[in-house]
């Protein structure tokens, strides 16, 4: 009797093997189940509350280049994008008013009162607004990348996601100082990025913010490199930031308020300067509808914010998209 | 007695002692997958630069195949020679360690049969000579010395060996229905890699995973069920699954010098009757049933008619079949998904492999026409898959009738994976004569 039992249960067992194996190699393919690729959970994550919009898109601008990195506006709200060794300016029209080709690829890119700054890999190229090379800087870090730039009247600060470090070079391409190593005498927590990802921008009061990604943060520096203040919380809800590390990406606008941008889940917010958020400006199917929401990779490559108080996204699909505030 | 007893203690103490390390390296990393990416701690620690594995010389494959006949012949001599389990099994767990843990199972007769196919049905695919190799030998060797190859090089019928702790015979009628899902993973696995679609044997490879601390928590889990089901079924993957065992089983059974249970005259004294875990002894035949075979000639003839409807009926069902099966093709499949999407775009999310197939620039007509042409071959390979099923299905029918009157014990040919436990109990010594004359014992009589 105990050997018969044995013989069904491990009869049983075999065929519990073989239907296992029949039911994956002839499953029905996923487009027949109406289930996505990126698991439902990533898709839900995704979902933004449209009651939350707090902004609008007046236009869309197509580039017509593929591969494109970087977006900056100028004072006068001239619109340059980089990426496939070339830069492209553009007007608030959507005509483009100059383009020019550079000798590498750019990961990003700033502009300064004359001239534009570009991240060339590890180094930094300054070109004209014309399009001319004036110099190419020494890297600090010849493995590093530079992945943004951010320009006031006196220095440059590049953000080298590898070194991580921001690095503040003098007009001439001197590196002046290294700011951002972690000292428990000044309280600086030191950056931690676990992806290339590592943003920086100046903020009214001429004051340094940079990205601390793998702390969800936004951290704030003194021209001079000292650590003064930062804020972000760690969560799923719109008040904070979610993933190993965002936002990957942000700006900040004439007002004070932050523009932030987390890959993944692929929100654009508002945040206040104490870090309260205020509104959503689009999410993933505010560009193409269903496709955002498959779209293998990050929807947004940069952003920017322009003194008129708009927000300029430059997406995945080369278009720049230009948002501005709902009239209240 | 006593020694005796307590020599069989010892023996299982080992065996316990080799499964436990086996066990530990098993699991030893096995839940070890990192679900999220890795936490950066501000501890100073320096993250090294990528290391890009250098491609191993080519030397190291001839070494291996050097090695693989080096263990083979030494595996044949001991079951042929020296008639040694003890031998054997201790060439399996080096096996095991080698072939399976150290060479990640790569090296891998069992999926050569896949390597084989696909370079005869597809002219561009290059197939490396040490994979024909691979395939080769143990052909060889099985033709000449029987299964020696599952006997002690397998790494995946040694894994199972050592679970083998109390293995219980099978009803043959539960052995003849299992023992045709070789044949059929033989075709499919044939059928896939001849359409380029997939080399689904080493897709479903049970114990891979466990030598190579990686794979999916389905394959995980039907290689611990296999094992599970070892204990008391004894190695159910090479018995029930394993197709290149369907081509080993038929070559072994025209083997010139396999292994003998008697080094000469058996004495039927029974006592290997129930020795072999894997049921492949038969035993003597009663007389009376040798002098009734009029009701299975008959038999035999109507199996003989019915083999070509099999091989008919089952060839026509099985293409019915073919566009389910063609599914399994990553190209049908998508064709097949992008059909449905134009349907039903409006509320259906596309796939990441349907919105990458459409950032390629390749049009979806392209597409269908590529997808059509595979289901083609389909079409036709599904013919041959149920046809062949359908042969198989009457050759086992066939097989009944079929009697041989057996006056020893023998070691059934076929299913007899030379593991040589059997001569263990076989108290006849190379060279002894019988005197008494030997009186077949009738069919069924079990031990008392």
């Amino acid at each position: 009797m105990r050997q018969k039992i044995t013989i069904v249960f491990s009869v049983l067992l075999l065929l519990l093997a073989v239907f296992l194996i029949a039911r994956d190699l002839f499953q029905k393919p996923a487009a027949l189940t109406n289930a996505s690729c990126c698991g439902d959970d990533l898709v839900s994550m995704k979902q933004i509350d449209v009651a939350l919009l707090g902004y609008t898109r007046t236009r869309t601008i197509e580039t017509g280049v593929k591969g494109l990195t970087g977006i900056t506006v100028d004072e006068n709200n001239r619109i340059f994008v980089c990426g496939n060794r070339q830069v492209l300016i553009f007007d608030q029209s959507g005509k483009k008013s100059g383009e020019f080709a550079v000798d590498s690829v750019t990961s990003c890119i700033a502009t300064g009162s004359n001239e534009i700054y570009l991240g060339f890999g590890s180094g930094i190229a300054c070109y004209t607004s014309a399009g001319e090379k004036k110099a190419l800087w020494k890297p600090f870090n010849k493995e590093g990348l530079i992945t943004s730039i951010a320009v006031n009247k006196d220095y440059i600060y590049a953000a080298d996601a590898v070194s991580k470090l921001i690095l503040k070079y003098s007009s001439d391409g001197r590196l002046a100082q290294e700011i951002g190593k972690k000292d428990t005498l000044t309280g600086a927590p030191g950056f931690i990025i676990p992806s290339l990802y590592f943003d920086i921008s100046f903020g009214d009061f001429n004051d340094l913010w940079a990205v601390n990604p793998g702390r969800l943060r936004l951290e704030n520096y003194t021209i001079a490199g000292h650590y003064e203040a930062g804020w972000g919380i760690a969560t799923s809800e719109n008040s904070g930031f979610t993933g190993c590390c965002n936002p990957a990406h942000f700006a900040i606008l004439p007002d004070g308020n932050f523009v932030t941008y987390e890959k993944g889940v692929d929100k654009i917010k508002v945040f206040d300067p104490t870090g309260r958020f205020l509104c959503f400006i689009a999410g993933a199917g505010s560009f193409k509808g269903n496709t955002d929401l498959q779209l293998n990779g990050n929807l947004v490559k940069d952003l920017a914010a322009g003194s008129d108080g708009f927000v300029y996204v430059l997406d995945a699909y080369s278009q720049i998209n230009i948002f501005r505030k709902k009239d209240r | 007695m006593f020694f005796k007893h307590r020599r069989i203690a010892m023996k299982n103490r080992l065996q316990i002692i080799i499964l436990a390390l086996v066990i530990s390296l098993l699991t030893f990393n096995a839940f070890s997958i990192q679900r999220f990416p890795k936490p950066e701690f501000d501890s100073g620690y320096k993250t090294p630069a990528v290391q890009v594995s250098k491609i191993q010389p080519a030397v190291f494959e001839f070494l291996d195949l050097g090695l693989f006949i080096l263990i083979m012949s030494l595996v044949t001599w001991m079951v042929l020679k020296k008639r040694s389990r003890k031998g054997v099994f201790w060439i399996s767990v080096f096996s095991l360690l080698y072939f399976g843990f150290y060479r990640n199972g790569c090296i891998c007769p069992v999926g050569s049969v896949q390597n084989i196919t696909m370079a005869i049905f597809n002219p561009g695919y290059t197939i490396p000579l040490t994979a024909i190799a691979f395939f080769i030998i143990p052909l060889g060797f099985t033709l000449f010395f029987g299964r020696t190859f599952c006997a002690g090089v397998c790494p995946l019928g040694a894994i199972q060996d050592l679970f083998a702790f109390r293995p219980i015979s099978l009803k043959p009628w539960i052995r003849y229905l299992f023992g045709l899902i070789p044949f059929i993973y033989l075709g499919l696995a044939i059928l896939y890699s001849a359409t380029a679609t997939d080399f689904i044997i080493c897709r479903y490879d049970p114990f891979v995973g466990f030598f190579r601390h990686n794979a999916s928590s389905m394959m995980f889990a039907i290689g611990g069920i296999l094992l599970v089901t070892g204990i008391f079924i004894a190695r159910p993957y090479c018995r029930f699954f394993c197709p290149y065992g369907v081509l080993l089983n038929l070559v072994s059974r025209v083997s010139r010098r396999h292994l003998s249970i008697a080094p000469s005259a058996c004495i039927n004294c029974r006592l290997c009757e129930n020795s072999c875990p894997y049921d492949a002894i038969d035993k003597p035949t009663g007389l009376e049933v040798k002098n009734d075979n009029r009701e299975l000639v008959k038999r035999l003839i109507v199996y003989w008619f019915i083999t070509p409807a099999l091989v008919v009926l089952l060839g026509w069902t099985a293409s019915k079949y073919h566009d389910s099966l063609a599914l399994v093709n990553f190209k049908v499949r998508l064709a097949k998904e992008i059909m449905l999407l134009e349907k039903t775009e409006s509320n259906v999310t596309p796939p990441i492999e349907v919105t990458t197939f459409r950032s390629s620039g390749v049009s979806n007509e392209a597409l269908y026409s590529e997808a059509a042409a595979i289901l083609e071959k389909f079409r036709i390979g599904s013919w041959i898959l149920g046809g062949f099923i359908g042969l198989v299905f009457g050759m086992t029918l066939a097989r009944l009738t079929i009697y041989r009157y057996k006056n020893d014990y023998t070691a059934n040919k076929g299913l007899c994976l030379s593991c040589a436990r059997c001569v263990e109990y076989c108290p006849v010594k190379e060279g002894d004569t019988v005197e008494t004359e030997v009186v077949p014992v009738p069919v069924g009589l079990e031990n008392p």
